[in-house]
């Protein structure tokens, strides 16, 4: 085999190896699916999400809010951010609440499971001020 | 309002510098077709023409940024009457419109280099016509789209301010540094494309365009860098890359652009690799157009959230023309980039650069799709499904380990053909000396598999490194009789290329090294504490004294005061708090961090419920310092490799006797 035809089949082992490496990470690790609250509230009532890793976008029902520091347990419901309130999803996320979390026009993404009654947050995020366009 | 008279006039001048790009686009498309070299002087003119409109745009926002006119909408959002002078400057790269201005200004004045620099003839008016599309299009969307000197009547009386967040030295370099990188890229690529169409077979291109890649990757490298410090700093949640979007977006050309670095090294020497080089330029190129595209359409749902519907859709379509572009015009020519040599072995500086290739745009790759994932599978999918962290660790982490061994391997091999002999002689010390230390570190305590494998490669690659350098200072003491100092300092500065890149290498291994630490063994608590009672995390007990409110000069500050112990020994007083801005809805949180060469303790006041009772998120990361220490090298190596004068040719091919024959 000429030199040419190593190089290339040298290449074409790298070139499958990340691939494989690719595709199992993708198969593995963190996929989720992003969708808003009412979607969430939908597939709940109507589908077994139980234990299935998920990814929600919404905003803070005002008043809902339960906070114990002590305990670092933060107890909320989450609404559309553009929709009817009528969707409701209880949350429980056990670490410290964030800045502006009580903020009016804070959106909100967690991330985790349903258990059959909450939500279990693993992780929340708050979607920063904007840099570029400044709120009104 | 005689002094709203300005703004009409960056205004206009923004508009006439659309025009004369477009003119210049026009008549230097008809110059090339019909040889007319008095067409050509003029689009050199229009070229001055449209960098003077841009600096004058730019002159004028910076003179109302800084007296404060508020009736500027600009102005009004990003500053206030409080703002420091050095911050008011500052805020021309804060929002949308001022950090599109300050685009087209460097692109324009990059288009006036070239235009006034008579490098490679034959090709140079192209490049300019390709440079020029490009003012056209920013000078477009600063005319029509997103005009900076929209004008508020009434006038406000008072400024918004700058987003507290933004009020720190690192992201005022930050996004400024990352411009400089994006733009620094669009002049190889535009040779490139000029060489393409212009089917011009010589490389000088490439020789000529060295300067402004190895310039722009320093300001990619600058701008990530002091983009993961500045999110360690301010953002306070303890880390410093989440893989967001925005990071990605401008981590992609980084690395592609790092590609191209190296693969064009061959194709200066070997006369090798010419198709994959003009690839690599031209998806560098696009990635930073994407990257723009990206940050700023709010098309991505990220913990950053710009979004601007319109501008984003422009720039899809002109990163899709110039995707499209370049690849037909690849394809086109591609019997006409007919390669030079061929691979003589498998084992050889030519393929060890092919696959430090592979292996970069492999993760440019792999990072590509994590983050656009969730807008393909929403396409073809319906749902939106996102990636995280996990999915890019986990395969770009064994990815960048391979790189960096490769970093090591690759100096000692020869060009052509290595044997396998003279391998071995050169790895043989490092590899067992690091292997060492590996056992060493296995013994103290560090199992996890992921960080023997970079530790042992780390230690490695920083060995063979320095062997590569103490050999040749050895055979230069050797042949000129100089003492191992002067030596030393001779060879590197005959040798700015080479050694530059040899302290780059090193100073990414530190950073390789940093990062491991701080991912893989970092600790994490979160607690509520009330008056004097204590906490303690690795060996650092906490005790929380309380809270006060202390007045800063813009801002309300509460404060938590916590003594710090190592062990029994006091260490330090740290004072983590939370800042309240008159402009700002949102309050900062200033982390306190006590670092050192071993870790950093890092603590954020999360919040309080009274003033004796408060949260904190506590954190230790071991050698994080290393990263910034590893970025310092890595900055001064590139700056190093790139200052001009002698010894920056390309180094000799074999560091030794005949290369200082050479120089004697």
């Amino acid at each position: 085999m000429n030199q040419r035809a190593k190089i290339l089949v040298g290449s074409s082992i790298i070139v499958v190896a990340i691939a494989f490496l690719f595709i199992s990470a993708f198969a593995s690790s963190g996929t989720s699916y992003l969708m808003q609250v009412d979607e969430a509230v939908y597939k709940i009532n109507h589908e077994n999400v139980v234990d299935k890793k998920m990814r929600i976008e919404g905003r803070v029902l005002p008043g809902s809010v339960s906070w114990n520091a002590k305990a670092l347990e933060l107890k909320f419901v989450m609404v559309p951010i553009k929709g009817s309130e009528e969707y409701k999803l209880p949350v429980v996320y056990n670490d410290v609440k964030p800045d502006n979390f009580e903020h009016p026009e804070a959106q909100i993404v967690v991330e985790g499971k349903y258990d059959g009654k909450v939500f279990q947050a693993d992780t929340l995020l708050i979607k920063c001020p904007s840099k570029y366009q400044k709120k009104q | 309002m005689d002094n709203l008279f300005l703004a009409s006039v960056g205004s206009f001048a923004l508009i006439l510098g659309f025009l004369l790009s477009a003119y210049a686009v026009i008549v230097g498309i008809i110059a090339q077709r019909t040889n007319n070299p008095a067409m050509a002087e003029s689009v050199k003119g229009a070229s001055i023409a449209i960098a003077l409109t841009t600096t004058i745009a730019v002159v004028i926002m910076e003179v109302y940024l800084i007296s404060g006119q508020f009736a500027i909408q600009y102005v009004a959002h990003y500053t206030s009457s409080d703002l420091p002078l050095f911050y008011r400057f500052a805020a021309l790269w804060a929002g949308n419109e001022g950090s599109l201005l300050l685009w087209a200004w460097v692109l324009s004045i990059y288009s006036l280099a070239i235009a006034l620099n008579n490098v490679v003839p034959k090709i140079k008016p192209i490049a300019l016509t390709i440079l020029n599309i490009n003012n056209l299009f920013f000078l477009f969307i600063l005319s029509f789209v997103t005009k900076p000197f929209v004008i508020l009547n009434p006038a406000p009386a008072e400024g918004y301010g700058l987003n507290p967040l933004l009020q720190n030295p690192g992201m005022v370099i930050h996004p400024i540094a990352v411009y400089l990188g994006y733009v620094g890229f669009a002049v190889p690529f535009a040779f490139a494309m000029a060489a393409l169409i212009a089917k011009y077979p010589g490389d000088e291109w490439i020789k000529v365009t060295r300067r402004w890649t190895v310039f722009a990757w320093l300001f990619l490298s600058l701008g990530n860098l002091t983009g993961m410090e500045w999110a360690y700093v301010e953002l306070g949640w303890g880390g410093y890359w989440a893989w967001d979007p925005v990071e990605n977006a401008s981590f992609m050309p980084w690395l592609t652009g790092s590609a191209f670095l190296h693969s064009v090294m061959v194709q200066e020497r070997k006369d090798m690799l010419k198709v994959w080089n003009i690839f690599l330029i031209s998806i560098t190129y696009v990635l930073t157009l994407f990257g723009t595209f990206l940050t700023r359409s709010g098309v991505l749902s990220s913990v950053h959230a710009f979004a601007d519907q319109s501008l984003g859709r422009y720039f899809l379509i002109f990163t899709t023309l110039a995707l499209f572009g370049s690849m037909y015009l690849l394809i086109d020519r591609l019997s006409f980039l007919k390669e030079g040599k061929e691979f003589e072995s498998v084992i050889s500086k030519e393929s060890s650069f092919l696959l430090n290739n592979l292996l970069l745009v492999g993760a440019a790759f792999t990072t590509f799709w994590g983050t656009t994932f969730p807008l393909f599978s929403e396409l073809f999918t319906g749902e939106k499904v996102t990636v995280g962290a996990p999915f890019f660790n986990t395969v770009n982490m064994p990815i960048f380990l391979a790189f960096i061994l490769l970093m090591g391997i690759c100096p000692l091999i020869a060009w052509r053909k290595a044997s396998i002999s003279h391998l071995i002689r050169n790895f043989a010390l490092p590899f067992i000396i690091a292997l060492i230390v590996t056992i060493y570190l296995f013994i103290i305590g560090i199992h996890k598999p992921w960080a023997i494998a970079s530790y042992f490669i780390n230690t490695f690659v920083l060995l063979t490194t320095l062997w590569e350098i103490w050999k040749g200072v050895k055979t230069r003491v050797k042949l000129t009789g100089e003492n191992f100092a002067k030596a030393l300092i001779n060879l590197f500065l005959k040798n700015r290329r080479r050694y530059g890149g040899y302290i780059i290498h090193i100073g990414l291994v530190l950073i390789a090294i940093g990062i491991t630490g701080s991912s893989l063994y970092d600790i994490e608590k979160n607690i509520t504490l009330t008056a004097n009672e204590k906490v303690t995390v690795k060996n650092y007990t906490l005790v929380f004294k309380g809270l006060r409110e202390l007045q800063l000069k813009n801002a309300d500050a509460v404060v938590a005061d916590i003594d710090v112990y190592y062990g029994d020994k006091y260490l330090t007083h740290l004072t983590p708090s939370k800042n309240f801005y008159s402009n700002e809805p949102n309050p900062t949180s200033e982390v306190a961090i006590k670092g050192s060469l071993k870790e950093d303790l890092y603590i954020v006041l999360a919040g309080w419920e009274n003033e004796n009772t408060a949260i904190f998120k506590i954190k230790v990361n071991p050698l994080i310092a290393w990263i910034w220490i590893g970025g310092y090298f890595l900055i001064f190596g590139t700056l190093f490799a790139l200052w001009p004068g002698k010894g920056t040719e390309m180094g000799p091919r074999v560091v030794g006797a005949t290369s200082l024959a050479k120089e004697a």
